[in-house]
């Protein structure tokens, strides 16, 4: 089920109020923490969206959790508000878009790169000021191997995916040949 | 209408018969009985033999009373003595009114005669004279008595009595006084009959012989027609009789010429049918051809393809990788640019 309305709104509210306070990193570092932790444990997720355990046993395990990870005072009233809310389940698409508001904020661009093989540093050094130069932003870059892309580099930045590998290239060959 | 015309002519009838059943009546003497008539034997002429076995006859009763009668005893001119006809009378050798009656001839008895008498009282079996074979015929009563029998006004001299009453001994048949009923009577009862027929049965019987005429003219026209047709039926058959031949020879070529063109479009129509379906057939068996082509090309593809990657992936190098990174990152500017350009514009 995709909560990306829910998702959005709730994004909205949560990075206003991280305007206001000049906390908007902090309460979305946090938020996308506890949303990989959500979304990483199952049992959490079983215990927070139980309606027959009480409520606040809930907002208990809730808080106990967000102590242990050090989450700010903003990022704990917003997981308590959800939880009342049950709307945690929206956790992960909200951390998500929060993310993205804040990098618009920011004039930031997050770009995934992948390569069959290994990258050295300064390639993807290269590689950012590259998409720098040609996006006009600042790009934030994360690498991730694929043996399956045989040879060559796949970034994916925004909604626009620049795939030079072997394996696309091979797609497109036998594609032509069936044509 | 038609059936108040049948109504009317029966009523006319039955006022007719009604008139003259009453007229008749007024003939009856006054208390006569209808009496049975017996069969009475005739006499056989003078001349003949006796015939054993006759009543009458010796041979009938030996013992000469057969029946109670007495026996008959032939007379001097040959007649049996006794029975009518056979009784010559000096006294009257022909009726008043009747000349020509030939001499010792008595078509009538004599009235009043003793003997007669005592055959009527004894019986009465005797016929009256005048009905034997050689007698002359009885009296015509022409116009007396027309109105009923009256004995004592019938003896009456004046007219009218004679004219409307009528002599008639009921007791007596053979007497010589009897009148029949008047041949006026007859006459009369004729007249009216006629006259009533006429008068009220001549419109409705002449329309109704108009009209079985008309009707009859009818069925003679109707049955000339039928005939008509039935002759010019008959003549057109034998016209087809007498053409059969050529008729045959006629129909035999139409249905020769209806199955040349019924041949030439079968045969069209089978072949235009074989063209179709060899079309069709060539046309399934050209996709099924390039099915079979395509499917073969894709696996051909698919292998070379596989074959291509594996080869790349035994083969492929660190050089390579660096060559296709360098190459790669010559190439990610000029694939981002025009999103660089449409943020520019934004």
């Amino acid at each position: 089920m995709s909560y990306d309305s829910i998702a959005r709104r709730w994004a909205r509210a949560v990075f206003e109020i991280g305007k206001e306070t000049g906390s908007v990193a902090r309460l979305e570092g946090d938020l996308t923490a506890f949303a990989e932790t959500y979304s990483g444990n199952e049992e959490l997720r079983v215990v927070l969206g139980n309606p027959l355990v009480p409520e606040g046993q809930r907002e208990a395990v809730l808080v106990e959790i967000a102590g242990r990870m050090g989450l700010s005072d903003a990022a704990r009233s917003t997981l308590r508000l959800l939880a009342r809310k049950r709307r945690l389940v929206a956790l992960p698409d909200i951390a998500r878009q929060l993310a993205r508001l804040a990098d618009e904020d920011q004039n930031v661009v997050r770009a995934e790169v992948q390569s069959a093989g290994p990258l050295a540093d300064d390639y993807l050094a290269k590689l950012k000021a590259e998409l720098e130069r040609a996006t006009g932003k600042k790009v934030v870059v994360s690498h991730r191997q694929d043996p399956a892309l045989i040879g060559g580099v796949v970034t994916k930045i925004g909604d626009r995916v620049i795939d030079g590998s072997v394996r696309a290239r091979l797609t497109g060959f036998r594609e032509s040949l069936l044509r | 209408m038609k059936a108040s015309r049948f109504r009317t002519v029966l009523l006319a009838a039955g006022a007719a018969l009604s008139l003259a059943g009453g007229v008749a009546l007024a003939q009856q003497p006054p208390g006569a009985q209808p009496q049975p008539v017996q069969p009475q034997p005739r006499p056989f002429p003078g001349n003949h033999p006796p015939v054993p076995g006759m009543p009458g006859q010796p041979g009938m009763n030996p013992h000469g009373g057969g029946q109670g009668r007495p026996p008959v005893v032939i007379g001097p001119d040959g007649r049996p003595q006794g029975m009518p006809g056979s009784r010559p009378n000096p006294n009257r050798p022909g009726r008043p009114g009747r000349p020509g009656a030939p001499p010792g001839f008595n078509p009538r008895p004599q009235p009043h005669s003793a003997p007669h008498e005592e055959e009527h009282a004894g019986g009465g079996e005797h016929a009256c004279p005048g009905h034997g074979p050689e007698d002359p015929p009885p009296h015509v009563n022409l116009w007396h008595g027309l109105l009923m029998v009256n004995n004592e006004r019938a003896q009456r001299p004046d007219f009218l009595n004679q004219l409307l009453f009528r002599y008639e001994n009921p007791k007596d048949p053979c007497d010589a006084k009897n009148e029949p009923p008047p041949f006026l009577a007859s006459l009369l009862n004729f007249g009216i009959l006629a006259f009533i027929l006429y008068r009220f049965g001549r419109k409705p019987l002449a329309e109704a012989l108009v009209k079985r005429k008309q009707e009859i003219m009818a069925e003679i026209e109707t049955a000339t027609k039928i005939k008509e047709d039935a002759e010019a039926r008959l003549e057109e058959y034998e016209d087809n009789l007498e053409n059969i031949e050529a008729k045959l020879a006629e129909v035999r070529a139409e249905y020769a010429a209806q199955a040349e063109v019924e041949k030439k479009h079968l045969l069209a129509e089978a072949e235009e049918r074989r063209v179709r379906m060899r079309r069709d057939a060539e046309f399934r068996v050209e996709q099924e051809r390039k099915a079979a082509r395509d499917e073969l090309l894709r696996e051909a593809v698919v292998a070379a393809t596989a074959a291509a990657e594996e080869l790349v992936r035994k083969q492929i190098s660190r050089a390579d990788h660096d060559r296709m990174a360098t190459d790669y990152l010559a190439a990610v500017g000029k694939a981002l640019a025009p999103t660089r350009a449409t943020g520019a514009q934004a």
